[in-house]
């Protein structure tokens, strides 16, 4: 199997029994050394969809694929890490033996595990028996074990998840520090401004299936311009007649006119000119969250 | 093979692998020396029987000690094989290992060999608890130490360890299906002892139930036994077993088959079902 993307799956689907599908025919596509967010509301079907990405579980149709090999095969997974739903370890090992179990499983050298301890900074709490770790240190210690191999793809679910501020900031800067060594890292996380921040495509997944894909940008759609004027009636006239606006509507009290905002100054003109008030024109975008939220409500699809 | 390392640090790192065999040896030592021998101390000197001893002496360590293998620590290795591969799904920590090493019959069969390198510790810790208990017992009553055979005592090693393996590789069985410990447990040792207990039970009294009897597990255990001992012995108590037997080889066989079933099937299971 060959494949020009990191990870691609084409028509993937996992039913049990005869509920609806978990994941429903969903063609996903990574590009290499992007930092691609999966997002969605719970039960969309994020973390089925990553589980038959490392192989835990079968599909019950369709194909993945990562790296160019079958999803979830020895070969596939020698090149991939991953943290998949909570972060699970012996309780009564350290977190350096519970990392040294796992590089022995992986085939690593015994030294990587000093290494990707002092890379999530866990280094000085290493020899504690991990039923003493908070959540955000089983987090970290999850993210050492899915480095220990210096992996080509990191699929990552929810990894800030438990963590307080200062350490979700670090662990974006270790995404973004990951991504920056030519590492593709597939993001499942429900903290849009964590995706906005971090990701460099987005793919939106509903129901089991795609509804959005692309980069930020592209999902956020083309900024457009906030008029509040009066009398609102006749600046809506003046707007409608200039060429540079291509739509307009009413929403709360103000014009929103879809214009580019670096036509702001002529619009304002125009409008002062004809003798209307303008008390605000502004350029406004829909953060990543309403685009969000917008598609889970409307569940209808849209591709950039 | 590194992966058997792995299980290896992981099954020694266990406090329940030595808890497990630290209450096994203590009960077994306990009820089938300490009691036994406090029994025959408090029976009057002259209706002391020298036979009564004699089961406690060096000399019949081999018959003493293998006896208590097929159901007594058979029960306790059940236990362990269902704690090495239940605790797993309950802690979640079987998707971690998968995900470093997708080859589940290569992590099965490293278990699998951590496990049985743990049994032979088991096994020769028993034996090592009975005969010094037999020494000691030995030097109080001023008794010969005569030692059974090097051969005989291998022999009984060995078959200590199968019937050790076969409760275990049920356990193993079990915790896997139920992807857990209570039930695993609760199932495995209801099987042993209601289930076999009561079919043999009824099976002096009803064909059928006779003839099914000669394929449960402690049937065959106490047949090995016996073949091992030159006696086809009752066991009382908890547990108890009066028969039917079978032929030493034919158990030796029966009991072979046990685990590689029973291995078979883990195996099966493993590699089909999801991990979720």
């Amino acid at each position: 199997m060959t494949s020009a993307y990191a990870i691609e799956t084409i028509g993937l689907t996992k039913r049990y029994g005869a509920a609806a599908p978990a994941v429903d025919d969903l063609n996903l596509r990574v590009s290499r050394g992007e930092i691609h967010g999966f997002v969605g509301p719970n039960g969309a079907g994020k973390t089925t969809t990553l589980r038959m990405l490392v192989g835990l579980i079968r599909p019950t149709a369709g194909v993945a694929s990562v790296l160019g090999c079958s999803a979830g095969s020895p070969a596939a997974l020698a090149r991939v890490g991953a943290m998949i739903d909570e972060p699970a370890f012996y309780p009564f090992l350290s977190g350096r033996e519970n990392l040294r179990i796992l590089s022995l499983h992986a085939g690593v050298p015994a030294c990587r595990v000093a290494e990707v301890l002092a890379r999530v900074e866990l280094a000085p709490r290493a020899d504690d028996a991990t039923s003493t770790y908070s959540m955000g240190m089983k987090q970290r210690l999850a993210l050492a074990a899915a480095l220990l191999k210096e992996p080509e793809v990191l699929i990552l679910d929810e990894p800030t998840n438990g963590l307080d501020p200062a350490g979700i900031a670090e662990i974006r800067e270790l995404v973004r520090s990951l991504a920056r060594e030519q590492r593709t890292v597939l993001l499942s996380s429900h903290l849009m401004n964590e995706v906005e921040q971090l990701c460099d495509r987005v793919s939106v997944v509903q129901h089991g299936h795609i509804v959005a894909e692309g980069t930020v940008d592209e999902l956020r759609g083309q900024p457009e311009l906030r008029v509040r004027a009066a009398p609102l009636d006749r600046a809506r006239a003046i707007v409608q007649r200039l060429p540079i606006v291509e739509t307009l509507r009413t929403e709360g009290g103000a014009l929103v006119l879809g214009a580019p905002p670096e036509r702001a100054a002529a619009i304002n003109h125009c409008l002062v000119q004809s003798g209307v008030a303008v008390s605000e024109l502004a350029p406004i975008r829909p953060s990543l969250e309403q685009v969000f939220l917008g598609l889970v409500e409307e569940g209808t699809p849209k591709h950039g | 093979m590194v992966s058997v390392r792995a299980e290896l640090l992981l099954i020694r790192r266990r406090a329940s692998t030595w808890l497990l065999l630290a209450v096994a040896v203590a009960m077994g030592v306990f009820f089938t020396y300490i009691l036994p021998y406090a029994e025959y101390l408090n029976t009057a000197v002259g209706r002391r029987r020298a036979a009564d001893l004699a089961k406690l002496l060096p000399g019949a360590l081999v018959s003493t000690t293998v006896a208590t293998f097929p159901f007594y620590f058979g029960a306790f290795a059940l236990i362990l094989g269902v704690l090495l591969f239940g605790s797993e799904y309950g802690w979640g920590t079987l998707r971690t290992a998968l995900m470093q090493q997708p080859n589940r019959l290569r992590l099965f069969a490293a278990k699998l060999a951590a496990l049985w390198v743990v049994l032979v510790v088991y096994t020769l810790t028993i034996f090592c608890a009975m005969a010094l208990c037999s020494l000691v017992i030995a030097e109080r009553e001023g008794a010969a130490a005569d030692w059974p055979g090097v051969l005989d005592i291998v022999r009984a090693l060995g078959a200590g360890w199968l019937l050790l393996a076969v409760w275990a590789m049920l356990g193993v069985l079990l915790g896997v299906l139920w992807c857990g410990t209570a039930l695993a447990i609760g199932f495995g040792i209801l099987y042993g002892f209601v289930v076999e207990g009561l079919v043999s039970g009824f099976g002096t009294s009803i064909r059928l139930l006779w003839d099914v009897a000669h394929a449960f597990l402690r049937t065959n255990g106490y047949s090995l036994v016996a073949g091992l001992s030159g006696k086809a012995a009752s066991v009382g108590g908890p547990g108890a077993f009066s028969g039917p037997f079978v032929g030493a080889w034919q158990a030796l066989g029966v009991l072979t088959l046990y685990l590689l079933a029973f291995a078979g099937i883990t195996a099966l299971v493993l590699q089909r079902r999801d991990v979720t």
